[in-house]
């Protein structure tokens, strides 16, 4: 890789997350696609298609070509630690789509693994990325609202995934809501609240059929090791399913931020459906980008850093069993 | 009593000037209120120079302010009213109530949870007869009482989750009895109008005051059958004036999202002002307190705030004790 030429990357699966990758990439002189594997043929010959890269017949062959520098892996939660290993195994870079891992003795041994061959692991909290995360961040440090003592993080939305067969839909798979979606809650709270969380308190609910292996419905309690609460609520189960409310409050001592219902300024009354749609804006995806390649040209940290998505992980770990015992439970820090 | 829009208005004895604090909502929520209501006529402020926790001087400042003669002597102003809308000291509140029973006078008082439960127990028991309604006046405002239809005719399904906020500023200053009995129950007050009394387990996150701001509580809830509740409440800095009050009611077949700000509309000049329209919660609560008497219900009663109370403890030892507390015979 030279300073001046396009950072090569290879996507690992090539469902709709990774279609949002590569449509980043192909916005980037700084990036180029060079190559894609998934298990269905058909959909990675596609992508390639549409994107101009190369479709890989395998992985190794994916890992094995020079043009591939860094990776991005989007594919289910429970083959991340395997893929990650053999990326590392191969030198090259990972981009991993959040979860790391499904347990955070796993996740912890990934950040290792990276750290140890001085690879980049940077892992796909792309809410981090998110002009809306960031102006949240930056308000808080400015200390426009004072001390953050308390927070409202709901994710709530009617869009429940795919059919009875969709992996995300076994535990075993997904991990369950907390570390498929929720986490980049827990993630953006532990951030915006600038302390490790100590504690979790999880209401679950099986909204949209009680027959689900996994709750469509979480509403966590996080507590900080600085004192500060954080409320995390995530939904796939809501009604009218077309309508997607995405709050946060932050109370400080000296005011309380809100995003409201209406705050990216359009709102939907139609007969398809009411409610508030997003405005046109930078992609998170793209700005996810930068950082990892700058990190991999630098050979210096990304943000955010592997650890924090190792505490996500564990505070996921708490929610769910929290969910399953309506106990508090402690994160295992 | 008559009934709003009858034509007679209502005799009624403001009684006792307490309030917690800086808190004196006699002058700032209640005279207000009853004086342009044309349901009400109020024919006496009465406190009680003889007990301890009266607040004489504030009475005789509010009959000048209000042009409403002050009245010492209890059964002579019991006898010239038939309704009484009260904030009695808590050494006071017991007389009060026991002598408008002996008359059947309904009494509308102020914030009962602040006298803590086991206070409020024992009005129960010792003064059976007395028509009480707490004054937990958000629960009147029309955005709360439009969703309460909703919810009761099945508009929104079966509700599964309830979130609310109700963070304050302003001069009021942070209230020495603690916010979790002066502002907790007001969005809980409100959940129970929804749902009806409360049962479950509660966690808790307690802020102390810090950075010239009140007390945050963080609180959260599963209640039977199976519905999620989550509240967050505190007070900022007095200097910032602003106050956040929302629900967000989540149903099996819709969601409701509630401003309390409003009904208000925004005038748009060298700076956003607020320019609120209809009734306030208090205007409601009033009109429904006065026209109880032609068979309106009055609600919520003093059983209601004693429910309210023992949620209140359940929260407050779980935020000491980092439990899980289940409360309501859950």
């Amino acid at each position: 890789m030279t300073g001046n030429s396009p950072l090569g990357i290879g996507i690992v699966g090539a469902g709709f997350v990774a279609e949002s990758h590569a449509a980043a990439i192909a916005t980037d002189p700084r990036l180029g696609l060079s190559a894609v594997f998934d298990l269905d043929t058909p959909a990675a010959a596609a992508m390639a298609a549409r994107f101009g890269a190369a479709r890989a017949t395998d992985l190794t062959e994916l890992l094995s070509r020079a043009d591939v520098e860094a990776v991005i892996v989007c594919t289910p939660n429970d083959t991340h630690v395997a893929l990650a290993e053999q990326v590392a195994q191969a030198g090259r870079h990972l981009l991993m789509e959040k979860p790391l891992a499904l347990s955070s003795s796993e996740a912890r041994r990934l950040t290792k693994l990276y750290a140890d061959k001085g690879l980049t692991l940077l892992v796909g909290h792309t809410h981090r990325h998110s002009a809306y995360a960031i102006a949240v961040k930056e308000a808080i440090e400015s200390g426009r609202i004072g001390t953050v003592r308390t927070m409202r993080l709901a994710i709530t939305g009617g869009w429940i995934w795919g059919g009875w067969g969709a992996w995300v839909l076994d535990p075993a798979r997904s991990g369950g809501h907390a570390f498929h979606n929720g986490v980049h809650l827990y993630d953006l709270a532990r951030w915006w609240l600038d302390s490790p969380v100590q504690s979790a308190w999880t209401c679950a609910q099986h909204l949209t059929a009680a027959a689900l292996r996994i709750d469509d419905y979480l509403c966590s309690t996080l507590q900080t090791e600085s004192g500060a609460a954080a409320v995390c609520e995530i939904s796939r189960g809501e009604r009218p399913r077309a309508a997607s409310v995405f709050e946060i409050v932050v109370q400080g001592t000296r005011g309380t931020l809100l995003r409201t219902w209406s705050s990216d300024g359009i709102v939907r009354l139609s007969d398809d459906g009411s409610g508030p749609l997003t405005a046109v804006g930078d992609s998170p995806f793209g700005r996810q980008l930068v950082v990892f390649e700058q990190a991999i040209r630098a050979s210096g940290p990304v943000a955010p850093p592997p650890e924090h998505a190792v505490e996500a992980i564990a505070v996921a770990e708490a929610v769910e069993a929290s969910a399953r015992t309506g106990d508090l439970v402690r994160v295992d820090g | 009593m008559t009934t709003a829009g009858s034509g007679h208005a209502v005799p009624v004895l403001v009684a006792g000037c307490w309030g917690a604090g800086t808190q004196h909502h006699q002058r700032d929520m209640y005279l207000p209120a009853l004086t342009r209501s044309p349901d009400a006529d109020v024919v006496g402020i009465w406190d009680d120079g003889q007990l301890s926790g009266s607040q004489v001087g504030r009475a005789k400042a509010l009959g000048r302010d209000f042009g409403v003669p002050v009245v010492e002597d209890l059964s002579e102003a019991l006898d010239s009213c038939r309704a009484v809308v009260g904030c009695p000291a808590p050494d006071v509140v017991g007389t009060l109530l026991a002598s408008a029973a002996e008359r059947d006078l309904p009494v509308l008082l102020d914030k009962p949870t602040l006298f803590g439960t086991k206070a409020l127990g024992a009005l129960v028991r010792e003064v059976p007869s007395a028509t009480v309604v707490a004054g937990h006046h958000w629960r009147f405002h029309g955005a709360v009482a439009s969703a309460r239809l909703a919810v009761r005719s099945g508009q929104l399904g079966l509700l599964h989750a309830v979130h609310a906020e109700l963070i304050v500023g302003g001069p009021d200053g942070a209230n020495p009895l603690g916010e979790l009995r002066n502002l907790c129950v007001h969005p809980l007050d409100v959940v129970e109008s929804l749902l009806g009394p409360l049962h479950g387990r509660t966690h808790a996150v307690h802020a102390a005051p810090s950075d010239g701001a009140g007390e945050s509580w963080t609180i959260s809830m599963h209640l039977d059958p199976d519905v999620v509740v989550s509240a967050l409440v505190g007070r900022v800095r007095p200097d910032v004036s602003s106050a956040v009050h929302r629900y967000r009611l989540l149903g099996s077949h819709g969601q409701l999202l509630l401003d309390l700000a409003g009904p208000a509309m925004s005038v748009v000049g060298r700076q956003v002002s607020d320019l609120p329209f209809g009734p306030s919660s208090v205007d409601a609560m009033l009109a429904q307190f006065l026209g109880a008497g032609q068979g309106g219900r009055l609600e919520p009663t003093l059983s209601t705030a004693v429910g309210l109370s023992q949620v209140l403890d359940a929260v407050e030892t779980a935020a000491t004790s980092r439990t899980i507390e289940t409360f309501g015979g859950s």
